[in-house]
């Protein structure tokens, strides 16, 4: 039988999962990402240690494979936009800028006023911001010019690990997408901008679709992680496009809402929005893995985060609440937990709304309430937000609104919280048990890279993982869209200027540091 | 029911009580029967008398009572119809008529407060359109405090302290309105002579006695209402001092020598039990808050849901780790509605401001703070119509925690003294008894009786602080109760039956 490897190099963990092609995983490891953080907002990865996790977990995860010449595919997701400065030998110059570091916000706003925000959206689908590839590849030009000068390539961190086992460079469009150096219309790297912040285009990969076969596992590599030299390299892609690919959800119509800490909408579209007031409103967007598409991308930063925040809240000082305890006073309550309202905004606000400033709250509250619709409040107000967030796309041509919606994440078993999702939304929510789905997605992508699949679609339609629907209850779908249309959607509005004086009070409380 | 016997150095020798219910026939309405506080108040006096032995040589009777409930009573001074109490809410609709009658302003001009259901005024009115029958027949309309009286001592008579809080009465005069009574429709026999609140009322009768234990013909005073006896137990008798009680809601209340109500009702001018001239305040002014220490038992009860026992001592200690200002995060208190100044029945309670940083002591410091800054708001009301205290007592549950009077003293940015004197209310009418009789003056014992712990002094850092969050809590009730009455009315349309299934009953 034919094995498949999948690798996930995500912010926390690095995991190597072995997949049968049917999808069933049969062996995995995983090891926390090598992170430095020299200083506050400041983190860097390196290369050379971010190679040596990866053969590590590959290493680890084979001990539970009898026969690893078994494996006939390798493909990479990653975290998108940070990358790898490389010289001519193929060694890195320099440490790898996080992709969530914004020392570079000086380059991003040298490109603002240089190249214009309106029209980077326009070739590019992104809103200007310090994390995109293009920013880091400006702050090394102008912070660490002699490596800057001895490179000759430029690598994503997935393109860079793949390059690792197969010796070969290639890029695709979900990672390229978040570059902003590829023009999001024709998949292609944007000339004009290239041209502008003069960067030669031969500093990067060439651009092929995701599945791609690069070539197969060099001896060195099989050598060093005891992957057979017959096993092919393809391009993987971005982590949560992999993810939502491996979920099934690649066609307009269709949505993945991935559930943990922080929540995720990912809604596929046929072709990139071209008003750049999505990008103002928090949406991002980029290229699909599958089917030469697109998606806009949404979410909540505080998701399972506010279950687990308000069983703290509601526990005695010292333990909180149980979580199934939390879960069962919860449905005792009526939906509109009799007239009590949470907002989900315990870092900041999502879209259609950026601003770093909001907070949450409960309100309505009576001296009746009580825990129970503390408790409902939360499930109902994450269930709120996420409608909240995706509805507003529905102004732009380009977005087909959702006729069902998959979910995946950890946040899947908490069955309440599915039902008030499903009611709240009018969507049917199927839930897959496939819970590493960034792996797995990179898995086909390397059975389509090496023939075990026609094509993304073929590879979906053999995948045989756990699947259950929950549907929407009418009567509460109907009480959810009165409270939707008549109460949560001006909550925000009507909150944001009190949150912000909040905020305000409390930097100014900190910073006195006298009390 | 409580009584306490007090002697002239305002030290209490014995102490009864006894109880009574409230009688809830329908949602909404409040009724006491009179012949069960009769009974109630020969318990607790037999109770008191039998402590202390029958070493006693009682010198005089006071009253301190509850405010706004009347007794209607018939020939032969029986009792027509149960006491409608204060709390009742049946009357909405004719304080609404009798205030749009008189006109709101005018009202409050004479009267010194907006009416509420449960105020004779309007409950009066309830009872012309409803029982007629009952109403034709009534001889008397008498407050509760002096239907107890009467039934002592067969003399019938109110003071300014109870008259002012018929709504039927004109607080600058002291005496009945007759614009307002014209209003009503009630003729002015039906309504008992008004008598100062230190005045001889009559003495105590010889089945009195006999039911009760008390010596024949003992002196009995007119007595007055609980607030105002209040004041007078507490020693504050005048305008420099404040009086904050945090119970299950909060009184801000202070001394006035001048009638100067608000115009636009959002606190009461009520009669003082001190007759005004040379000085002396003859009314008070009060804001009142629905919610204080009924937050915190919420948030013991329904939210943390801790054993009573020991719960407030382990709450303080959780909220004394989060400093001034909960961290951001805030507590609007109107988990009933709210009174001064907002006025507010469908007002709702919110937590804002919160992150994901936030604990439990955050939330209990910022129930804690939302509650006072609340009675703070109140207070700028006071102040609105001329109030500047110097200091403030602070009475109830709420003055036990230093926690909380420090608090206090760091918003209001005045003095805090816990008041350590127990049943201010009470021992204001034991005062009113001996003055009464002759045995001292009252402004002098007030101030002698009252006992005070701690002081708090105010942080001038922490106050401008405070004065910063103060007023975003002001300015959060208008936007989140927009959205809270919207959330109201979706809750009352029906569509979501207010069903629990709760694992834990209230406490009642």
């Amino acid at each position: 039988m034919s094995l498949l490897l999948g690798l996930d190099v995500g912010t926390t963990t690095i995991k190597a999962v072995v997949y049968r092609p049917d999808g069933i995983a049969v062996a995995s490891a995983a090891a926390p990402t090598p992170t430095h953080v020299p200083r506050p907002r400041w983190a860097f990865y390196r290369a050379d240690e971010l190679w040596g996790t990866v053969v590590d977990v590959i290493r680890r995860a084979l001990v539970d494979v009898p026969d690893p010449s078994q494996i006939v595919s390798v493909a990479v997701a990653s975290v998108a936009e940070a990358g790898v400065l490389l010289d001519a030998e193929g060694e890195a110059t320099a440490e790898i800028i996080a992709w969530y570091d914004t020392r570079t916000k000086p380059q991003s706003d040298w490109l603002g006023e240089h190249l214009g925000a309106d029209a980077l959206f326009a070739s590019t689908g992104l809103s200007l911001q310090p994390i995109f590839s293009l920013c880091k590849m400006l702050w090394y030009r102008e912070h660490e010019p002699e490596a800057w000068q001895r490179s000759v390539h430029w690598l994503l961190i997935d393109e860079y690990i793949a390059f690792k086992l197969s010796g070969e460079r290639g890029s695709e469009p979900s990672q390229a997408s978040r570059t902003m150096l590829m023009n999001l219309h024709d998949l292609t790297w944007d000339q004009e901008i290239l041209d502008k912040v003069e960067i030669d285009e031969r500093m990067l990969p060439p651009l092929v679709a995701s599945g791609t076969r690069l070539g197969p596992v060099t001896a060195r590599a099989s050598a060093e992680t005891g992957l057979p030299q017959t096993a092919l390299v393809a391009t993987g892609g971005h982590d949560h496009v992999c993810g939502a690919f491996a979920a099934g959800v690649t066609r307009p119509g269709q949505m993945l809402n991935s559930l943990g800490t922080a929540e995720a909408v990912f809604l596929p579209t046929s072709a990139p929005l071209t008003d750049p007031k999505a990008g103002r409103q928090g949406y991002t967007q980029g290229a699909h893995v599958a089917g030469g598409g697109y998606y806009v991308f949404g979410g909540q930063y505080t998701s399972g985060a506010c279950i687990d925040w308000v069983r703290r809240l509601l526990g005695d000082g010292t333990d909180p609440l149980a979580y199934d305890d939390a879960i069962a006073a919860a449905g005792r309550v009526p939906p509109g937990s009799n007239g009590v309202l949470f907002l989900p905004h315990l870092r900041m606000a999502n879209p259609p709304y950026v601003d770093s400033r909001s907070r949450g709250a409960f309100i309505g509250l009576t001296v009746e309430t009580g825990r129970e619709e503390m408790a409902r409040a939360v499930l109902e107000g994450i269930a709120f937000e996420t409608v909240n967030t995706y509805e507003p796309l529905e102004e732009y041509p380009q977005v087909t609104m959702p006729v069902s919606s998959v979910a995946i994440g950890g946040g899947t078993r908490n069955k309440l919280l599915m039902q008030i999702k499903s009611s709240l939304s009018g969507l049917p929510y199927h839930i897959l048990d496939a819970e590493e789905a960034t792996a797995l997605g990179a898995a086909l992508l390397g059975g389509v890279g090496a023939d075990i699949f026609a094509d993304a679609d073929e590879a979906i339609a053999a995948m045989n993982y756990g699947q259950s629907v929950v549907n929407p209850v009418p009567e509460d779908a109907a009480v959810y869209d009165r409270i939707k249309r008549e109460v949560y959607r001006s909550v925000y509005p009507a909150l944001a200027p009190l949150s912000q004086a909040v905020s305000e009070l409390q930097n100014s409380l900190i910073d006195a540091d006298d009390v | 029911m409580k009584v306490l016997v007090v002697d002239d150095q305002g030290v209490v020798k014995a102490t009864g009580t006894s109880e009574y219910p409230v009688l809830n026939p329908r949602i909404g309405w409040a009724e006491q029967d009179p012949d069960a506080w009769w009974h109630a108040t020969v318990a607790a006096v037999q109770q008191a008398l039998g402590w202390a032995g029958g070493s006693l040589n009682i010198r005089a009777v006071g009253f301190s009572g509850q405010m706004h409930g009347v007794t209607f009573l018939g020939e032969g001074e029986r009792s027509l119809y149960p006491a409608i109490i204060w709390a009742d809410q049946r009357s909405e609709l004719q304080a609404r008529a009798f205030t749009e009658k008189v006109g709101q302003e005018r009202l409050i001009g004479i009267a010194g407060s907006p009416v509420a259901s449960g105020f004779m005024a309007a409950t009066i009115g309830w009872m012309q359109e409803e029982k007629a029958s009952i109403w034709w027949r009534t001889r008397h309309l008498l407050s509760p405090k002096d239907e107890l009286r009467r039934r002592l001592t067969g003399a019938i008579a109110t003071d300014p302290g109870d008259g002012a809080a018929t709504l039927l009465f004109d607080g600058r005069w002291r005496n009945w309105s007759p614009q307002l009574l014209d209003a009503a429709e009630v003729p002015s026999a039906l309504l008992p002579q008004v008598r100062p609140s230190s005045a001889p009322a009559g003495e105590l009768t010889q089945e009195a006695a006999e039911a009760t234990g008390l010596p024949a013909k003992t002196l009995v005073v007119t007595g007055t209402a609980d607030t105002a006896a209040s004041l007078l137990g507490a020693g504050i008798v005048d305008s420099d001092t404040l009086l904050l009680s945090l119970s299950t809601g909060a009184q801000v209340m202070t001394p006035s020598e001048t009638f100067s109500p608000d115009a636009s009702g959002r606190t009461h001018t009520f009669c003082s039990a001190l007759e005004p001239g040379s000085g002396n305040p003859g009314w008070y002014q009060m804001g009142a808050t629905l919610v204080a220490g009924m937050a915190m038992r919420w948030l013991r009860d329904e939210m943390l849901r801790l054993p009573a026992a020991g719960a407030y001592e382990r709450m303080t200690v959780l909220a004394e780790r989060s400093p001034i200002g909960a961290r951001g995060a805030l507590f609007l208190p109107y988990l009933v509605g709210e009174r001064t100044p907002h006025m507010d029945a469908a007002a709702r309670g919110a937590f804002l401001g919160l992150t994901a940083q936030h604990d439990t002591g955050d939330l209990v410091r910022a129930v804690m703070e939302g509650v006072t800054l609340a009675t703070y708001d109140a207070f700028a009301v006071l102040r609105d119509t001329g109030a500047s205290p110097a200091r403030i007592v602070m009475a109830g549950g709420g003055a036990r925690s230093p926690l909380w009077r420090q608090m206090v003293a760091d918003i209001f940015g005045l003095p805090v003294f816990a008041l350590s004197t127990v049943d201010q209310a009470a021992m204001g009418a034991a005062l009113l008894a001996g003055v009464g009789a002759g045995m001292f003056d009252p402004i002098e014992a007030s101030q002698q009786w009252a006992r005070y712990g701690a002081r708090s002094d105010p942080d001038t850092r922490r106050h401008d602080r405070y004065q910063e969050l103060s007023e975003i809590f002001r300015e959060a009730y208008a936007p989140v109760t927009g959205v809270s009455h919207r959330l109201g009315a979706w809750a009352q349309a029906g569509e979501a039956p207010r069903v629990v299934q709760r694992t834990i009953r209230k406490t009642p």
